[in-house]
């Protein structure tokens, strides 16, 4: 009873979060979990973005190169090498991380908006590659008839199914992230994003931690990318074009830099908006556009600014007794 | 007297500026040296050549019999060697608290994943490093402060809270550049205490200053550098009525005290 009752302390967000999502999905309408699921998987991209950005303040404009990775990847090899659709999304996700590897060594010289603009360009790469590259992605005519998931040879083809599946690695991926950012090594990547060469002074390997922000971002961005193509079954490079990045990074700045809740939250909200927001076609950019500025003017801290989930607590004790021991005001 | 450290020849020259020209001195073992003369004398240079923080042109830097020449700042952080910056650099949006417990974090051999597999193991490596941390601030004397941002403190806290992320370390040297500048005299006159009460705990300590009488009050040893290079050295009462330290230093000008 008592482990249940601090679960839910401890949890109550995401329980909300899950409570939120279900109500449209109880509903039963297939569209509705077709919506959840999207909200799911840009809940994964949110996550990668703050984890690179938000964490460690390594700004990256060019995500959506690693959920192409992370699509292509996975597509093409359960495609043409028979994988098993659920082994080849994480190896899709190893991939990206391998790409974000690379993409991490450079991001050691650059900074701030130069390393955004690298980032972009990379992005720009991956889309071109997957463009001219023919015999592989079959270029701009794109891959259909992607294998759906099969779990023991339960295959996974309804709204349900997918909702379910998502909201699995949803969670697998959350509770990591969040034990490892309320962890010191959260710590490190937000001295980090302070100020770098005062976490080099007092011992920091910030090389290390720089790159293993980006590689675990592109993990996460690259399962969120493999599951899309297998819940799609068709992808082609126009899904992966810059726009794509931006709105992650909207649906970041809207729930908060350094906080999963937030981003969560950011994820939902935009997803399920530019649903609502339909018949108003290509005006919907605007009201992406008047979003992000309002944000930054009155509330910069986003989501996680109006929850009270924001970084002051990353490395906080987790036990109760100890936390208002060191929370409690006053004497010595 | 063990020398901790040994500087050998030691230069720096950005372009054609030689901002530390060939200097050799030794640091001793649990005492306080100061490292003063007038601006743009090198002393800063110098002490960013121990961190690591700049390379030498040329010449040696011995820690412990070690030469920390062209090893990165947390490579020299790791080896024994904490600093303070001029500028202070703190955490800004992280609490006291954060700050001090971000740098106990490279004295723990915790691999990143331990957090998210075994998160019990690491929760329990993590409550040593808490207490650690408030005990560390409680020596410093900004405890009451522990939940505050860094960004919000004191002009003087926020140095306190500077040297005691270095501490949290664990050092054996601690390089201080200009502790007290721009502090009112209570102000500093905690800081001197509290490097006293260092000193008795011995920790060594080079001291970058300009407050002549904080110098004064705990260098056991100086070291006068102009245009990057040394012209003094020895106890503090040598050097005040040292000649050329008067005439580099304290200036023909006449005048005394903070020069």
């Amino acid at each position: 009873m008592d482990k249940t009752k601090k679960f839910i302390k401890e949890y109550y967000l995401q329980i909300f979060g899950l409570l939120l999502i279900s109500i449209p999905v109880l509903k039963g309408n297939s569209y509705y979990y077709q919506v959840a699921t999207m909200c799911g998987i840009y809940c994964l991209f949110t996550i990668s973005v703050n984890l690179v950005t938000g964490f460690t303040g390594q700004l990256t404009l060019g995500q959506v190169a690693f959920y192409a990775i992370g699509a292509y990847s996975s597509t093409i090899l359960a495609m043409k090498f028979s994988v098993p659709v659920l082994l080849a999304m994480v190896l899709g996700g190893l991939i990206a991380a391998v790409f974000g590897l690379l993409i991490g060594f450079p991001a050691l010289r650059l900074s701030g908006v130069y390393l955004g603009i690298a980032t972009l360009g990379f992005a720009e790469i991956v889309r071109q590659v997957s463009l001219i590259w023919v015999n592989l992605t079959r270029g701009p005519l794109g891959i259909p008839g992607i294998p759906r998931p099969n779990i023991f040879g339960l295959v996974i083809d309804t709204g349900f199914g997918y909702f379910a599946l998502i909201l699995a690695i949803l969670s697998i991926v959350y509770i990591a992230v969040d034990r490892l950012t309320k962890s010191k090594i959260g710590l490190v990547f937000l001295t980090i994003r302070e100020d770098e060469t005062a976490a080099e002074s007092i011992g920091i390997n910030i090389a290390f931690y720089k790159i293993l922000a980006f590689v675990l971002s592109a993990f996460i961005a690259g399962i969120a990318g493999a599951f899309m193509a297998h819940f799609i079954t068709y992808i082609s490079p126009s899904n992966f074009i810059s726009a794509e990045s931006f709105l992650v990074l909207s649906m970041y700045v809207l729930g908060g830099p350094a906080s999963l809740p937030g981003s969560i939250g950011g994820a939902i909200v935009l997803t399920v908006a530019s649903e609502a927001l339909r018949f108003l076609q290509g005006y919907r950019q605007i009201f992406y556009g008047v979003l992000l500025i309002a944000i930054i003017l009155f509330k910069p801290e986003g989501i996680s600014g109006i929850l009270k989930t924001n970084k002051i607590t990353v490395g906080l004790p987790k036990n109760k007794e100890e936390l208002n021991l060191l929370l409690k005001e006053g004497k010595n | 007297m063990t020398h901790i450290l040994k500087i050998n020849n030691l230069s720096k020259h950005f372009g054609g500026l030689k901002a530390v020209s060939g200097i050799s001195f030794g640091i001793e073992e649990c005492k306080i040296s100061g490292l003063i003369g007038p601006n743009g004398s090198g002393k800063t240079t110098t002490l960013n050549m121990i961190s690591g923080l700049l390379t030498p042109t040329a010449g040696e830097i011995y820690f412990k019999d070690t030469n920390i020449v062209g090893k990165k700042m947390a490579e020299i952080n790791r080896m024994g060697i904490a600093r303070t910056f001029q500028q202070i650099r703190l955490f800004p949006e992280l609490t006291c608290f954060q700050n001090v417990l971000a740098a106990r974090h490279t004295r723990e051999g915790e691999a990143w994943w331990h957090p998210i597999v075994m998160p019990k193991k690491s929760e329990a490596e993590a409550k040593k490093s808490r207490q650690k941390s408030l005990e560390i601030l409680d020596f410093v004397g900004i405890y009451e402060h522990r939940n505050t941002q860094a960004k919000n403190l004191s002009y003087g806290n926020q140095r306190k809270l500077e040297i005691a992320r270095a501490l949290a370390t664990e050092p054996k040297l601690l390089l201080l550049d200009e502790p007290v500048a721009g502090m009112n005299p209570t102000e500093s006159e905690g800081i001197v205490s509290l490097l006293k009460k260092l000193r008795a705990d011995g920790l060594t300590a080079i001291l970058v200053e300009h407050t002549m009488n904080v110098v004064m009050n705990i260098c056991d040893d100086i070291v006068v550098l102009d245009m990057g290079q040394i012209i003094a050295e020895g106890k503090p009462a040598e050097i005040l009525a040292n000649q050329r330290v008067i005439d580099a230093y304290l200036g023909k000008r006449g005048g005394k005290g903070d020069a």
